[in-house]
């Protein structure tokens, strides 16, 4: 394509007005890019569309959490944990408690709180108890959300 | 640049005469360029990336398929160039998305609001989302950012009433979706009592009216003589707000504001939406 020192207004100053922009055909290098958005956006849309086919009104109620790692810093013990939605439905303003229990005693608890949870995603936060998890029992579990 | 039309017909016998391509690189550069200054507020609005995922696949859906037509029909009101067909048109409109897509695509990767582990739905929704306002940005700037040329001024004062009014539209869509999407669209119409939402729409069709035509503006929306005020008023500036409302009452629905909302809440919405967007239609000829 090394056309680009032809300007083609040359061959066709009939057609033009002077000064003013004509309609040159569309060239080959934008219908490539015309065919890029085209598969780009039905892409999308096919996407989009088969998601909402199979998309059943799910309840944001089967969530994993996984303890990622513990450490000891000048506030107290953090600990790091992921937690993934398993479902097609966002949970929001998600909130998730840990506690440490010895036995049936619940010795410290601490709360997290996610702004969103989206459907079949997974992310992170901490929690800081005073207390040393690796001493006691420690449960992580979801307590609630809203729907956005 | 050095014409030598000899050397393009020795090298390229029976070819059409194509446009450059450094031209339709500039033009692409543009595009680029405008896309960016379009959606930047809505990249950096996280209600624009949480609705990305939690709004309804249909209306996402919806909002990709009334797209293509809405740049097709923008390329033929205000394309950058007066395309020959409307083959060139949808080209055009096809150029839009591709760049639209591209630059939401780096954005918000920068911003880690996309990432790799992210799930499909989540980063195709925000994608998708994005590229609207991206894509109308990109197709405007084509126009906007350009010299304006004699003959595209001449195609702006010899628009057809739908298409004056197709332009409002665009230009309502121009201020409204920087605001649509936000919490405070909502909080406003609950802060707000019924008189100053009254006040609010009639200051909306104050200012649209002045706008119009109290403004000369170089558009070239001046009245014929002769018509009267009334007339201008009720076809102008009236059927023009009532398409900002309807507009704004689509764009609610698609970011989910009016799931669950009170038909007063709705109205009230829609009328504080309509108040930005009321100003972007009548500025359509000025800004767009």
């Amino acid at each position: 394509m090394a056309t680009t020192g032809d300007d083609p207004r040359v061959n066709e100053g009939s057609r033009a007005n002077d000064g003013a922009e004509h309609a040159p055909p569309t060239s080959p290098l934008e219908w490539v890019a015309a065919g890029l958005g085209a598969l780009l956006i039905a892409a999308m849309i096919v996407y989009m569309v088969q998601y909402a086919l199979k998309e059943h009104s799910s309840v944001p109620g089967e969530m994993d959490v996984t303890v990622m790692e513990s450490r000891t810093g000048g506030l107290g013990h953090t600990v790091r944990f992921q937690i993934r939605n398993r479902t097609a439905a966002t949970a929001a303003t998600l909130i998730v408690r840990g506690e440490l229990r010895s036995g049936d005693q619940v010795v410290e608890t601490a709360e997290a709180q996610f702004d969103y949870l989206p459907p079949y995603s997974e992310r992170f936060g901490g929690l800081i108890f005073q207390n040393d998890p690796a001493r006691y029992e420690l449960r992580i579990v979801p307590t609630g959300y809203s729907e956005p | 640049m050095t014409v030598d039309t000899g050397r393009a017909e020795a090298t390229l016998p029976d070819r059409p005469v194509y446009e450059d391509n450094r031209s339709f690189l500039v033009g692409l550069a543009r595009a680029f360029a405008g896309a960016l200054i379009f959606s930047l507020p809505m990249l950096m609005t996280m209600e624009m990336w949480w609705i990305g995922f939690t709004m309804a696949s249909w209306r996402l859906v919806l909002l990709l398929v009334l797209l293509i037509p809405l740049l097709v029909g923008l390329s033929v009101v205000s394309g950058f160039k007066s395309t020959a067909s409307l083959r060139d048109d949808i080209a055009d409109a096809f150029v839009a998305i591709a760049v639209a897509v591209v630059m939401s695509v780096v954005i918000l990767g920068i911003f880690k609001v996309l990432s790799v582990d992210m799930p499909a739905r989540e980063v195709i929704g925000k994608i998708a989302l994005q590229s609207f306002p991206a894509a109308i940005g990109a197709m405007l700037a084509r126009d906007q950012l350009g010299e304006k040329s004699s003959e595209s001024m001449q195609r702006q004062t010899a628009m057809s009433y739908p298409q004056e009014l197709f332009l409002m539209g665009v230009g309502a869509l121009f201020l409204g979706l920087n605001v649509a999407p936000t919490e405070e669209m909502v909080l406003l119409s609950y802060m707000m009592d019924p008189w100053r939402e009254i006040a609010l729409l009639l200051l909306s069709l104050v200012l649209m009216h002045a706008f119009v035509y109290a403004v000369e503006f170089p558009g070239g929306a001046k009245p014929p003589g002769g018509v009267g005020f009334w007339s201008l008023f009720l076809r102008f500036t009236v059927v023009g707000y009532v398409i900002v409302l309807a507009i704004c009452l689509y764009l609610l629905w698609t970011f989910g504001r009016t799931d669950g909302t009170g038909l007063a809440e709705i109205i009230s919405a829609t009328v504080v939406l309509g108040f930005p967007c009321a100003i972007g239609a009548a500025a359509a000829r000025l800004i767009l």
